[in-house]
């Protein structure tokens, strides 16, 4: 047995898990399409991902996944029907991504396109998945929220779109500056450390419409239904900018690790913007936290 | 077990004092030990570790939680969730001078040295300026008076040392406060014994009046 330099777990662990989470997503429709390894792209600022299909032609290079994905979907088929991908391989970040500075190196992940399917399915198979890799729902927290609900909150009180600072301080929870720096008191003040402190739920219903609403509900509730729990938050930070509708992350309580992310997307593609829905799981973390 | 990062400098008395007043005795057996690092009960873990370094212990996933002052945050960059703003140990990263050197200038770059180098470069980008970043490791004052840099950026509580250096505040460009900060993971794993301790502390939604 040999042991993969980068990696904390032996190469034969991550392989098998990988081969296991494609075999269960392909019985559950999604079809695999090969995305193999990094490719030092233009310089040293462009570490991105090469694309093949299963002939070895190559699609494009890109440095993410998921926009790349549903583009060379639209390329490949004209169908106007809902497709489904499935992927693993392993990838490079010019940064850590967003938990102590993990690049999270070998990847799984299922990709939804052109409608059909939402975030609540998304983690229905998600939760599925990780189960099937050895997870025990119950050791798993999701966060869920919504691309533009931070953004929305902050415009209610201020009544006009905030700047970026005040997202970040959104982002990191820094809700007394955030507070002094909008000027909002009462019932305002009140909901919006409910939102950011994530203490209760009335904040939702307080600055989310009906709408709204039902989406994070209705992903919570998939959440619930498998036996994890759910925590709804008012921003997420570190996410791609393509997401427009819900988004969440599953945070494994053993080893305290974001084990997989995903939501709801819209990219460019041709002349249309293409609606999509998925997940990646970080592989490495997953197999850690089912051995912990 | 919840493990806190706790800064040796001089935020240390002050949070120990918050701790012992919210219930953790621990912190008593660390105020009388001044060489031991770690202290651990069957509940909790304080480690004790340099100011700059608790960002990087609390967002590697170490401790839990910690204690740490707004500038070392921004200038370690990492991701950090600053859910309580303590009621203490408040000052200001200030812009510092010799009296008499003129203000910088957005045509000319101009020499800054600071123990905030990534930070102190974002402050100055943000105001339009140029600054070739002179990174020091202390005593920052020191490269104003023996003319290393003209200009130097560091914390101003009292402005004591200011004026034992004959130095001037040339302008306020951060208000700096400490935190109580948590590891993002922990927030949501461990979000149950994170805020009855973040309450204890007097921060969260429970200990505020709204009017």
């Amino acid at each position: 047995m040999t042991v993969q330099p980068g990696y904390s777990v032996n190469a034969s662990g991550l392989f098998t898990a990988q081969h296991r989470g494609l075999e269960w997503l392909a019985a559950q429709g999604f079809t695999p399409v090969m995305v193999p390894l990094v490719y030092p792209a233009n310089g040293e600022e462009s570490v991105g991902f090469r694309f093949v299909d299963w002939a070895g032609n190559l699609w494009a290079v890109r440095s993410d996944f998921t926009p790349l994905v549903s583009q060379l979907v639209v390329r490949q088929s004209d169908q106007e029907s809902c497709l489904r991908v499935c992927y693993a391989g392993e990838v490079a970040r010019p940064a850590g991504a967003r938990l102590r500075g993990v690049a999270e190196l070998c990847q799984l992940g299922f990709e939804s396109f052109l409608g059909g399917d939402h975030a609540a399915t998304a983690l229905r198979v998600l939760l599925g998945l990780l189960r099937h890799l050895g997870l025990d729902p119950s050791d798993l927290v999701v966060t869920v929220t919504h691309a533009e609900l931070g953004r929305e909150i902050l415009t209610q009180l201020l009544e006009e779109p905030p700047d970026a600072e005040l997202l970040q301080l959104m982002v990191a929870k820094d809700v007394d500056a955030l507070v002094e720096q909008i000027g909002v008191r009462g019932e305002g003040e009140r909901y919006l450390r409910q939102a950011i402190l994530g203490e209760g739920e009335g904040w939702v219903r307080f600055f989310a419409g009906q709408q709204r609403w039902e989406q994070l509900r209705g992903a919570a509730d998939e959440v619930w239904a498998a036996g994890a729990t759910a925590q709804l938050e008012a921003a997420l930070p570190a996410v791609g900018r393509y997401y427009h509708g819900v988004i969440f992350s599953v945070w494994g309580r053993r080893r305290r690790v974001l084990v997989a992310s995903g939501g709801e997307y819209q990219v460019p593609a041709r002349d249309r913007s293409l609606p999509g829905v998925g997940a990646t799981v970080a592989v490495e973390q997953v197999v850690l936290e089912a051995q912990c | 077990m919840l493990t806190l990062a706790l800064p040796k400098g001089r935020l240390l008395q002050p949070v120990l004092d918050l701790l012992q007043a919210s219930g953790i005795s621990l912190a008593a057996e660390a105020a009388q030990n001044s060489r031991r690092l770690v202290f651990a009960d069957h509940q909790w873990r304080l480690v004790l570790t340099k100011d700059a370094d608790v960002p990087a212990y609390v967002s590697q996933g170490v401790a839990d939680a910690g204690f740490v002052g707004l500038d070392h945050i921004l200038e370690s960059g990492v991701d950090l969730l600053r859910v309580y703003r303590l009621p203490f140990g408040h000052c200001s990263l200030c812009l510092l001078a010799r009296a008499g050197v003129p203000l910088p200038s957005l045509a000319k770059p101009f020499r800054l040295a600071t123990k905030y180098p990534r930070l102190g470069q974002k402050l100055v980008s943000q105001r339009g300026l140029w600054a070739e970043v002179i990174p020091l490791a202390g005593s920052v004052e020191l490269a104003a008076t023996l003319e290393l840099a003209p200009f130097v950026l560091d914390l101003v509580e009292t402005g004591r040392t200011l004026r034992e250096n004959d130095l001037v505040i040339v302008e306020r460009w951060l208000q700096v406060a400490p935190y109580f900060v948590v590891n993002r993971a922990s927030w949501v794993t461990r979000g149950s014994e994170v805020r009855t301790l973040m309450h204890g502390l007097g921060g969260g939604y429970e200990n505020r009046a709204f009017v």
